[in-house]
């Protein structure tokens, strides 16, 4: 009998709990017991960064990470962090469960990672202590990113100064306006409550932000070959169910939202598709990657 | 002649790790304020969030060594206190062995990270992350040094407690 | 978990340095268990890739070079001349920079280590008894995580959901109600102690206004920090970084008491002194993974429901079960553990989770004076080059006083609640 560690770093009341629980369940069922996982939930065993290493220093089993942080090991997992290559859910839904999952399995088996499933952490948007009507209002603004190079590229292509703040601090430097604003999906705007300090609420969708459950891809070969298919398969089973899971909270957190009294616009998506498109030439730079791109803009 | 030479290498390794812990203290500073004058100014300057905290690692390993020389690390005295010289001396020796023990772990461990650094770039600055991690290995060579050369320094005064920091 | 229990004790009491000891506990328990060796190094590196933690070797440089500068003593100057007609009045002095920097810092340990550093000289050649003075710095240093702004504060927030707002504002009495306490305990050990306690010189007016206008550069750093913070120019981080700079500018060129050359040796004492405290917070994070890894919290869950059946005992054991880990545990991990859990078992029993919250950081905060980890005591110890045991000897009354203030905000909600109240932020 063997326990997998899973690591994940949302609370309890996250959809990615739910998740992580059902993966549990169902690894356990298809095993008959003769694989179990537990559950560490709200970053109990360590950050996403951390997470990952100690998964490659074999720490923790199993893990849910961004493909932002993956991408630090798998450089074409970068080619998810870019800047509006998915048109809405319906496409990103699609195109993360079809042939770019297979495509993922493949590249990150290389760098000692095993893709089990593709998740989701929702489409981001941008919060501002100001009403952001357009994109020319988004001009000179400071504006908190997620650490990460695409990132802070995307929002100066857009116009903004993209400003490096711990995440423990941008809750009170939007408060004080150490900042303008920042980039967060309709979850962490709601139960982080920025929405008290940046009560702007613009529905831009520049990103759908993907993460993977994964696991080491040299553990992985060790398990038996049934072993290895069954968790794949519930891998994959799980990720569907998470997106839809997702979206319908997405949802539900948006109305809750405009119930607090957001203000929630929505400025023309187009001079920021545009803009953005720098960003692509800068960052894809290998034909692996550019491959990538094409085949999700073709889905 | 040859402890002369041992002497002198000693005092060169510590005048480079006292210059080391300055110089880093001093980037630490200088990254966080450029960071905000950045910020302020519109200018892009580099990431202080991240240089920074590695910064830290790298004050925290190397400066361990520094910290150990100036009495700066505590213990609990309520039991070494007590007891005779000989019985201080072994428990010197002893606890030496046991941090030894930590260090030497810690060396290990700070291997693995550098070589797995290797293959690992950092969130923000892409900055191959075997940079950050052999500080580890540095750190804990400099510490192990310290905590061999203070049972000797303080042989005839193994628990004398901390030393007054006239520097 | 016994043995990480018992790997503590062990090490500790045996004389090991305690920055080694978290991890040598840690690496006992490592390797009972099946886990690789390598988590020891990982979880150490981890726990100082943070960057809200620079704010402790900031302040505590800052702290130095007030000293160097001859910030320090213009500010304590001024301070006594306001105040020196009080029987042990640099006591006093301590507790209410410590206060006012409570209100710019948000980490008990850079405010016990800036208020130590810059009054510990001064408190040793007035032969004051040393030992209570760190104790009472160490004490009063913990406002830094109840007064706003607070990084527990935040981080119990964001665990569980919570308004910082909120919380913010329901620290403010909590930490106030402590001040008073700890102005009297000063004064009662100043009486009782001997002729160095006295009042050094009669009140004159014109004595207050010159050493007022001597200190105004030095206590310029006050309005930087809180300016710049609440003008929204830098984070209280950042803010640490800032006040490096400016007290380094005062000192050389206002003051010109600061050496170029003084720069280095007093950077490298700080880098010392951060280095051993770092040692401390990396050890930490090794030994609460393992905590968190077998299981820790669940067990504390489940125990609570099969034995606690009556809301105001849930409080009682809550309170001593939070003093009881707060010994050997860090406040950090101690939230990010247990917060969750308390808070939802108390949602059970009806109570105010905004209430609990601030009870829980209280505990926290509490924990930071129980030896024999107490965060800010080490500091203010390591500061005045003390041994631990010496200080911790000095801190029982403080405790209880803390502990006193604990039990108020306890059972009368309403101390806590009443402001996150009247702005709105609560039912
Ligand atoms: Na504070
Ligand atoms: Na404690």
């Amino acid at each position: 009998e063997t326990e997998f560690r899973l690591a994940h770093f949302s609370p309890t009341s996250d959809p990615n709990h739910v998740t992580a629980t059902a993966f549990a369940e169902r690894v356990a069922e298809a095993t008959n017991g003769e694989y179990t996982v537990k559950i560490f939930p709200s970053a109990q065993l360590g950050g996403e960064v951390d997470a990952v290493e100690g998964l490659l220093l074999g720490t923790i089993d199993i893990t849910m990470p961004s493909a932002a942080v993956i991408a630090n090991w798998v450089p074409e997992m970068n080619v998810l962090n870019m800047p509006f290559i998915f048109r809405d859910w319906d496409h990103y839904t699609e195109t993360m469960h079809g042939d770019l999952l297979d495509e993922m399995i493949e590249i990150a088996a290389e760098d000692n990672i095993r893709v089990l499933g593709a998740l989701t952490s929702g489409a981001r948007h941008i919060m501002t202590r100001e009403p952001l009507e357009s994109f020319e209002d988004l001009r000179g603004r400071k504006i908190r990113t997620v650490q990460n190079p695409v990132h802070v590229a995307t929002f100066n292509a857009f116009g903004a100064n993209a400003t490096a703040i711990a995440y423990t601090e941008v809750y009170s430097s939007l408060q004080t306006g150490v900042v303008d604003g920042g980039d967060a999906a309709n979850t962490n705007y709601f139960t982080e409550k920025f929405y008290e300090v940046a009560p702007n609420w613009a529905q831009v969708s520049w990103l759908f932000y993907s993460n993977f459950i994964i696991m080491r891809e040299d553990q992985f070969q060790q398990l038996p070959e049934e072993t290895q298919e069954a968790l794949q398969q519930i891998g994959r089973e799980i990720g569907q169910d998470h997106f839809m899971r997702y979206r319908q909270s997405d949802e539900e957190k948006l109305s809750e939202l405009v119930a607090e009294g957001v203000n929630v616009t929505e400025p023309e998506r187009a001079p920021f598709q545009e803009a953005a498109k720098s960003v692509h030439e800068e960052f894809l730079k290998s034909d692996k990657e550019r491959e990538l791109l094409q085949m999700i803009m073709d889905q | 002649m040859r402890q002369g030479v041992l002497k002198r290498l000693l005092a060169i390794v510590r005048f480079a790790t006292d210059c080391a812990v300055v110089l880093i203290f001093f980037f630490m500073v200088i990254s966080v304020v450029g960071e905000i004058v950045g910020r302020t100014f519109n200018l892009r300057v580099s990431n202080a969030v991240e240089t920074a905290s590695f910064a830290q690692i790298w004050l925290t390993a190397i400066g361990g060594s520094v910290a150990l020389r100036h009495g700066s690390m505590f213990a609990l005295d309520t039991l070494t206190r007590h007891l005779d010289l000989r019985l201080a001396r072994a428990l010197s020796v002893f606890i030496a062995l046991c941090s030894l023990v930590l260090v030497a772990v810690l060396f290990y461990g700070g291997i693995l990270l550098t070589e797995s650094g290797f293959r690992q770039m950092s969130p923000v600055q892409q900055i191959p992350m075997w940079i950050v991690f052999i500080c580890m290995p540095i750190g804990m060579t400099l510490l192990a040094l310290e905590i061999v050369l203070r049972v000797f320094e303080r042989w005839d005064d193994p628990f004398g407690g901390p030393q007054e920091d006239d520097a | 978990m016994s043995t990480l229990a018992a790997g503590f004790f062990f090490f500790i009491l045996l004389g090991v340095p305690v920055a080694f000891v978290f991890g040598l506990a840690a690496l006992v328990a490592v390797i009972a268990s099946d886990l690789p060796l390598v988590l020891v190094a990982h979880r150490f590196v981890a726990g100082l890739n943070n960057f809200t933690l620079m704010a402790i070797p900031f302040f505590l440089l800052t702290g130095m070079l007030m000293e160097a500068g001859g910030l320090a003593r213009r500010i304590i100057a001024f301070a006594m001349a306001l105040v020196g007609w009080i029987t042990g009045s640099l006591l006093m002095v301590a507790v209410l920079t410590a206060t006012a920097l409570a209100a710019m810092s948000g980490s008990g340990s850079a405010d016990t280590a800036a208020v130590s550093s810059a009054l510990m000289p001064d408190m040793r050649r007035r032969k004051y008894n040393i030992d209570f003075s760190a104790a009472l710095i160490g004490t009063a240093g913990t406002l830094a995580q109840i007064l706003p702004p607070s990084t527990m504060l935040v981080l119990i927030a964001v665990t569980n959901n919570l308004s910082v707002s909120a919380l913010f504002l329901g620290g403010i009495i909590p930490g106030l109600l402590v001040v008073p306490a700890l102005l009297y305990l000063s004064y009662r050990h100043a009486k009782k102690g001997g002729e160095q306690y006295a009042a050094s010189g009669t009140f004159s007016l014109g004595e207050v206004g010159r050493t007022f206008i001597q200190a105004v550069p030095a206590m310029g750093l006050a309005v930087v920090i809180s300016g710049g913070i609440f003008s929204g120019l830098f984070t209280p981080t950042e803010a640490a970084g800032v006040a490096v700079v400016y007290t380094i500018l005062v000192g050389k060129f206002v003051y010109r008491e600061l050496k170029w050359s003084d720069i280095p040796k007093v950077t490298l004492r700080a880098g010392a002194i951060s280095s051993a405290i770092m040692f401390l917070v990396g050890g930490a994070t090794i030994f609460n993974w393992l905590m968190a890894a077998v299981g820790v919290p669940d067990a504390v869950a489940g125990w609570f429901q099969a034995n606690v059946e009556s809301a105001w005992l849930f409080l009682v054991v809550m309170n001593i079960f939070l003093m009881l880990l707060g010994m050997p545990m860090e406040g950090f991990a101690i939230i990010l553990l247990l917060s969750p859990i308390f808070l939802e078992v108390a949602a059970s029993y009806g109570f105010d989770p905004n209430h609990i919250a601030i009870v829980f950081v209280f505990n926290c905060v509490i924990g930071m004076i129980t030896p024999p980890f107490g965060g800010t005591l080490f500091v203010s110890a390591l500061v005045a080059g003390r041994p631990i045991s010496a200080v911790t000897r000095k801190v029982y009354p403080l405790w209880g006083v803390m502990t006193v203030v604990l039990l108020l905000i306890t059972y009368v909600p309403d101390l806590v609640l009443f402001l996150p109240r009247a702005a709105g932020f609560v039912d």
